[in-house]
Order: C-alpha cells, then structure tokens, then sequence
C-alpha cells in the first residue's frame, strides 16, 4: 500500500469515529489519531473540534471566515454613522 | 479527516472511503451494496442511542432499559437475523470489511442501554459476531487497551 498521512480528527470518544478507527488499525495503516477536547462542564463547550471541522471539507474556507467578518464589521461601521443621523433628524421633524 | 490533498468530514464519507483505500469495502458490487446498507443500518442505531444518550432520559436507567427494550431490539432482532440466514463469518462474507467495524462499535455501544446485561442472549448470532470480531488478531490488543479506555460519548448536561 501506498505511504498514508492519513489524520483522523475527532473527540477523544469513540462516538462516530471508532469504526473508521477499527479499520485503520486493522489494516495496519499508520495514522495520526487526533483527539479534541470537549471544555469542561456545564457549558462542555465543543468548541475545540468544531472550529477545526469548519476548516475541512463543507466546512467554511478560511476566506469564508475572514470574509464574513469583514462584512459584520463594515455593516456596523455603516450602522454606526446612520444612525446618529437619523437621531438627528427624529427630534428635528 | 486530512489524507494527502483530501479533506473531508462526514463518519460514513470517511468509513467508504477507507474502505475503498484499504480493500475493505466488498469483493464485487453486490458485496459492497450490502457492506453500505450495513453501516448506513448500524448508523441508525448510532443515531437512536445520540438522541437518548444526550438528551434528558440519558440520567434515568430505567429510561434507557425501557429504549433498550422497545426501541433498539427491533434493529437488533433484524440484525441478528440477518446475520443467522447469510451465515457468513463476517458481516459480508467472509472477509471482514468496513461494515463488521461499524456493526462492532454501534452495536456494543447500543448494550450500554441493557443494565439487565442478559439482553445479548436474545440474540446469538450478534453475540457470535461481536465476539469474532474482538478475536480478530489485528485488532485484539487494541480493542482490549486503547478502545476499551475511550469514552463511548461526550459530556453533556443529563450525563
């Protein structure tokens, strides 16, 4: 077989995860099994993968990311200069 | 999951696709669609067990024996009679595939449920199954070590 580089990303819990695991050890293919960690309680925020798995196959493109910020921030910074304005122009009609 | 240049997310994508790379998918065509209906079975009880693990019953054990006893045992019972008229050693015939992984893990999971622990007895052919498969050579030892020490869920509020 082919060199693998094959890493394994999930919560350090069988979860979905263990069949995929399973056949990569029965196989015998070498892996990278990385594990995320759930925060502790009692938000266990999931944050730690999630973030990750936004980065991967449907997840968002980084450009995505950065894009949609630039958005919310332009869209505050809008916000922000229209609405003095109309405060202005309430109390004078 | 990141191989080479490929990065996809998804627990079945990644199963088919290992199980294509690693000759674990079926022999023929025929093999490989009964491999798939497999897991995509085993995956609904994955599913089930979710919704009951994290959700509010997930603290009451008479809650989760009452799930056990009504609403996994029929996915059990067509497991186990599938398993009884294809008489196979393996999920899909006689060499192991990606399916027999998926059924292991998704079906011991399911008998976290049964505090009876007897609920197994019911089905002797699951019984054979998971058993042959944890004898496998390959991945006894892991089985026996690193598996047996994960968690089989996540923390949430009920648990």
């Amino acid at each position: 077989m082919s060199e693998s580089n094959i890493v394994l990303g999930y919560w350090a819990i069988r979860g979905l995860a263990e069949p995929a695991r399973l056949a990569l050890h029965y196989s015998k293919t070498p892996f990278t099994d990385k594990f995320y960690v759930q925060g502790e309680g009692p938000e266990f925020s999931r944050e730690d993968w999630l973030s990750e798995k936004e980065k991967l196959g449907l997840g968002k493109s980084l450009n995505d990311i950065l894009s949609s910020h630039f958005n919310l921030y332009f869209d505050l910074f809008i916000l922000s200069k229209i609405f003095p304005i109309y405060l202005i122009w309430s109390m004078v009609t | 999951m990141v191989d080479g240049d490929l990065k996809i997310t998804q627990s079945k994508a990644i199963l088919y696709y290992l199980g294509r790379k690693l000759n674990l998918l079926g022999k023929n065509l025929t093999e490989e669609a009964h491999v798939m209906m497999l897991c995509e079975e085993a995956h609904d009880i994955r599913s089930n067990l979710s919704g009951i693990f994290y959700g509010p019953k997930g603290e009451s054990k008479e809650e989760m024996q009452k799930y056990f006893d009504n609403q996994l045992s029929p996915y059990l019972k067509r497991i186990d009679n599938y398993f009884g008229k294809n008489n196979t050693k393996f999920a899909v015939g006689d060499h192991p595939t990606v399916a027999d992984f998926q059924l292991f893990d998704y079906i011991d999971a399911s008998f976290l449920l049964d505090d009876t622990n007897t609920g197994i007895d019911k089905y002797p052919n699951i019984k054979r199954f998971l058993q042959t498969i944890r004898e496998l050579p390959e991945i006894k030892d892991y089985i026996t070590k690193a598996h047996a020490e994960l968690p089989v869920n996540n923390k949430s509020k009920f648990s």
